[in-house]
């Protein structure tokens, strides 16, 4: 699965710490999820879409099989 | 030497490592926070950083982690040494059985500091440990099964039961905290 993760967390200017403390989770975790070696549950995609004021399809993308 | 003698230094001796070996699964934790702090100095300013510091500190559950469990341990390392000195010189069944099972109690702080830590993580620290706890507990179960497997086979006397069953649990240890570093290592902090 791709995401934006990445994108939209530089646009914010938020560093990874920020948005690692802001969707109350690890900084390993918001650099897995960005570099796609992990995917998020719902909830914490629900959480990620909420925070950038985004619907989940928006910033998931699903890759190739 | 006393069999007494021998049996209770073996016993605290065992437990002692028991002990180590928690506090290297504990440390292990500090290691793993520190990991993700970025901090810069000398390690145990670093260590005190990550503890303290604002968005850089060490997340909040792992803080009541270490709030909860190093004191447990701590009881339950002066149980045991208060049972290796009090043992000999205890007469009554009823006193020494109540001074073998107090460090129960701390054990049971301890699991609970464990359940708690595992609960409130997030879902990749959760998964990180749960995979470590899977190759740990297989690899210590079948590990000391082939071990008493390759004991019968070789007829071999030189470790006895009791010695072996009592480093069951220090692999345990030593084999989670190796095996979270292993599986850590797929998802760098960045």
């Amino acid at each position: 699965m791709n995401n934006q993760v990445r994108e939209l967390r530089s646009a914010q200017g938020w560093s990874q710490a920020e948005l690692a403390e802001r969707l109350d989770v690890s900084r390993q975790t918001v650099n897995a999820i960005e570099t796609g070696k992990y995917d998020p549950s719902l909830p914490l995609a629900f959480g990620i879409a909420r925070l950038f004021g985004l619907s989940i399809e928006s910033i998931f993308l699903p890759g190739e099989e | 030497m006393r069999q007494g003698a021998r049996s209770w230094q073996d016993y605290v001796s065992c437990q002692a490592s028991l002990t180590f070996s928690t506090g290297i699964a504990s440390l292990e934790y500090v290691k793993f926070a520190l990991h993700q702090s970025d901090t810069r100095g000398a390690v145990p300013r670093k260590m005190l950083r990550t503890y303290t510091s604002g968005s850089r500190a060490m997340r909040k559950v792992h803080k009541r982690y270490l709030r909860e469990f190093l004191p447990a341990t701590f009881a339950y390392a002066v149980l045991i040494v208060a049972y290796g000195f009090l043992a000999r010189s205890v007469d009554s069944v009823l006193l020494r059985s109540l001074l073998v099972v107090l460090p129960l109690a701390p054990i049971v702080l301890m699991i609970r500091a464990m359940v708690r830590v595992i609960r409130d993580q997030d879902e990749l620290e959760r998964r990180i440990d749960l995979e470590a706890i899977a190759i740990a507990s297989m690899l210590t179960g079948f590990g000391f099964f082939s071990f008493g497997m390759l004991l019968g086979a070789s007829n071999w006397q030189g470790a006895q039961a009791n010695v072996v069953a009592i480093w069951v649990l220090p692999c345990l240890f030593l084999s989670f905290g190796l095996a979270k570093i292993w599986v850590s290592r797929r998802y760098p902090p960045g």
